[in-house]
């Protein structure tokens, strides 16, 4: 538990907002449309049945896991969020993602019909076209 | 009084044995050594060709024989096998919203084994058979 404990805080799983704002200022505003982009991923409840259950963690325990990296894929994919690059140095390395060999178990077993391993999947890919990014246009930093 | 331990201790080389649901990843990944075979050995075909006419028929005799038979069967359900268990997962990877809203899985799994089929029968009429 402990573990996994310092592997979600290390993904940072909460809104890193692009500039502060004042309560004055208000809400910031999401459509439904937005929010049902990630609404899935909200619904973990940190029981780390897909931890229990994936065989990539049981033989290496450096891996950051399903249910953080599906944590960190949803405040990703969060119109209010702008910590895409801050977690990239966990999420984008080989503990993180591409420790995953998509066998699925993890999302097969969560009780909340959370995806892990489709949150996994979709970050490989926004992570490989950050990389080629960084050779067609290095000037263009995220 | 502290809790059990919960210690998890997977055997190295069988824990995929474990789970019917590990045994069907592997299963997934090792059809790609199948077909990275079946590549290798149409390479070495092509290779035999610019050898010229009569080692070419040695390499379509032994392609023929019954080694090389039992392996193309074997290599076709890999490679059968390989291209349903991807499709499946497509869904996951590539998740689509049309008009706001989700696209349901199994029209982007068939949506994917239409562009197979396509592209076989394509292959199928280019190679003049």
């Amino acid at each position: 538990m402990d573990d996994f404990i310092d592997k979600l805080g290390s993904v940072k799983p909460y809104i890193v907002a692009k500039e502060e704002r004042d309560v004055d200022d208000g809400e910031y505003l999401q459509t439904p449309a937005e929010l049902a982009r990630f609404k899935q991923y909200t619904a973990c409840i940190n029981c780390l049945l897909c931890y229990s259950a994936c065989p990539q963690y049981a033989l290496t325990d450096s891996f950051v896991g399903p249910a953080a990296l599906a944590l960190a894929h949803r405040y990703n994919l969060d119109t209010r969020d702008a910590g895409r690059s801050a977690r990239e140095d966990v999420v984008a390395s080989n503990e993180g993602i591409w420790d995953c060999s998509f066998v699925g178990a993890c999302s097969e077993v969560c009780p909340k019909s959370v995806d892990p391993a489709a949150a996994i999947q979709q970050t490989k890919i926004a992570s490989t076209g950050d990389y080629f990014m960084k050779f067609l246009m290095p000037w263009k930093r995220k | 009084m502290s809790r059990r331990p919960y210690i998890r201790e997977p055997s190295k080389t069988r824990w995929w044995l474990e789970q019917p649901r590990y045994v069907r990843y592997m299963m997934r990944e090792i059809s790609a050594l199948f077909i990275g075979i079946y590549a290798l050995i149409l390479v070495v075909g092509l290779v035999q060709l610019s050898r010229g006419q009569a080692a070419y028929e040695k390499f379509l005799a032994s392609a023929e024989g019954t080694t090389g038979l039992v392996f193309a069967v074997l290599a076709m359900f890999f490679a059968i096998y390989h291209t349903y268990s991807w499709f499946q997962v497509t869904p996951k990877a590539m998740p689509l919203t049309y008009d706001g809203k989700p696209v349901p899985g199994a029209i982007i799994i068939a949506v994917h084994w239409l562009g197979f089929v396509i592209v076989s029968a394509a292959l199928w009429l280019l190679a003049g058979s």
